[in-house]
């Protein structure tokens, strides 16, 4: 039991993280949806990082996912600013999620749980 | 002349101009990039480009979002502070305590007491976590020594008619030392109510009083009693129905009855988060995030206690030497195998070499602690953390001479 709240677990929900941080290096990303995954993927490593014992090379794969979305932000951003938006009937869906652009309602929602999440990072202990 | 964008939409602005820039297009993953007046499929309508604003709005969205949560919530693997006490014995410690930052540590062989501390001294407070229950299982003997319980003495000899009907009514002060009344850990209850405040990095404890101890106890069905189960509710129970007998509070017998007479001045039990003090040391979870006091209120007797690593030098000495009352309670009642037993809270270990280790550890949301001694070597070790990560097999190596000192 210890195991699998110790690592196992903590392990598969960073696991869960990294498809979407590649889905930033390989797409071209709408800068609406590029901020979604940023509240996504930083509600889950808030949540990783206050619920579960983060330390050892658990805190190392918590850096990696974290630096896996800058730098998917990056590359993103820059192609963003370098290309247009793909389209045709060949796209992928994961391509063509990741150009559509996101509702604000969405961005919203997440934005709102993510700031909720850091709130209680900030003021507990 | 229209002013190109490389990224304006193909066949609106540059509609009668040149063709526009070449820009990258790299094609992977079926992306596939329409020429100038390409048709449009009607399953993936055009999707107008973002104005640079919006990339920059969007990038620097995103970046301030994984900034702000690195910050917040990034594990911080700390380092160990500036060496005080005795060099060579941190020297010697030092490889056992990567993942720490604060710690006191003291060793004593017979007469020999040894100090060493990592951004600490030997007066700094840190939380004592479940080695509490052996200040509780101590003054339960000291109680026995007084005439006013016995092992055997029920919960309903103490509570009266309180306790009739409950499952717990028969359960003797001993099975309760002892993790053998088949209580649970914590009731439901109290375990669902801790999450929030685990989330909040703060006392899990926080607002339980000792009559909502022994209504928890009470109201609880026992398990496989007779058998070796940890029950943070069983010692906390111990511990009130011990002040109930008194006519006192748990603190007030701890401070009368064991830290006074031992020379205890450093240690207490503070019942509200008030009395722990603004400027006292705060721990840190096992990811490096700051750590909330814990008073453990009603579970107090379970918890609570802070001490200093020269006042639990004085512990350890006065367990050894036979004054402190918790001494009479080193023989096993309750048999775990394989070597291991229990006796007034204590754990009992025999080693190969036919040692008996007593020891028990503790850790609360942000400290740690380890306190325990060879009774056939008479080595003794008190290990003190601000970090929420055990040094349990620290301490266990210390005492059975496995971490040559």
């Amino acid at each position: 039991m210890t195991l699998i709240l110790t690592a196992i677990f903590p392990l598969l929900l960073l696991a869960t993280l990294v498809p979407s941080g590649f889905a930033l290096l390989r797409h071209w990303t709408h800068p609406s949806r590029l901020t979604l995954e940023a509240f996504s993927a930083g509600f889950m490593l808030l949540v990783c990082g206050l619920v579960l014992p983060m330390s050892g090379w658990l805190a190392l794969a918590w850096w990696a996912v974290l630096v896996l979305h800058l730098a998917g932000a990056g590359i993103a951003t820059w192609r963003a600013l370098t290309a247009s938006a793909p389209h045709g009937p060949d796209l992928s869906a994961r391509a063509r999620a990741a150009a559509h652009p996101v509702g604000v309602r969405s961005l919203l929602g997440s934005g709102i749980l993510w700031a909720v999440a850091a709130l209680i990072a900030l003021v507990g202990g | 002349m229209t002013t190109q964008h490389p990224r304006d939409p193909i066949g609106s602005a540059s509609a009668g101009g040149a063709p526009p820039p070449s820009v990258d297009r790299s094609a992977s993953d079926g992306e596939s990039e329409s020429g100038p007046g390409a048709a449009q499929d009607a399953t993936s309508p055009h999707i107008p480009a973002p104005s640079r604003r919006a990339v920059f709005a969007g990038a620097a969205g995103a970046g301030a979002v994984l900034a702000v949560t690195a910050v917040t919530a990034g594990p911080r693997p700390p380092r160990l502070g500036p060496v005080g006490g005795d060099e060579e014995l941190a020297a010697e410690l030092r490889p056992y305590l990567g993942g720490h930052h604060r710690v006191s540590v003291v060793v004593i062989d017979g007469e020999q007491h040894r100090f060493a501390a990592f951004g600490a001294d030997e007066n700094t407070e840190f939380e004592i976590g479940s080695v509490t229950k052996t200040f509780t299982g101590a003054l339960l003997m000291d109680a026995v020594e007084r005439g006013e319980v016995t092992l055997d003495t029920t919960v309903t000899e103490i509570l009266g008619e309180r306790a009739h009907g409950s499952d717990a009514a028969d359960v003797t002060l001993a099975e309760l030392a002892s993790q053998s009344s088949g209580l649970p850990r914590l009731p439901v209850r109290r375990l669902l109510a801790s999450f929030p405040m685990i989330v909040l990095r703060k006392d899990s404890y926080l607002g339980t009083s000792a009559e909502d101890v022994i209504d928890a106890a009470l109201g609880a069905t026992l398990r496989d009693r007779g058998d070796y189960a940890y029950s943070n509710l069983g010692v906390a129970l111990l511990g009130q129905l011990l002040a109930v007998r008194a006519e006192a509070t748990w603190q007030e017998l701890l401070g009368a009855r064991l830290l006074d007479p031992l020379g205890m001045t450093s240690t207490r039990a503070p019942f509200h988060l008030a009395d722990v003090g603004e400027d006292a040391p705060r721990g840190r979870t096992s990811s490096g995030l700051s750590a909330g006091a814990w008073t453990m209120h009603g579970y107090g007797p379970a918890g609570a206690i802070r001490s200093t690593a020269a006042d639990m030098g004085r512990y350890l000495r006065s367990l050894q030497e036979g004054s402190n009352p918790g001494a009479a309670g080193l023989e096993p009642l309750v048999d775990r195998g394989e070597g291991r037993s229990v006796g007034v809270v204590w754990g009992l270990n025999q080693t190969d070499d036919g040692d008996t280790l007593v020891q028990h550890n503790g850790m609360t949301g942000g400290f740690s602690a380890f306190c325990g001694f060879n009774r056939d070597t008479g080595r003794g070790v008190a290990l003190l953390t601000a970090s929420a990560r055990d040094l349990d097999d620290l301490g266990a190596a210390i005492i059975d001479g496995s971490v040559p000192l």
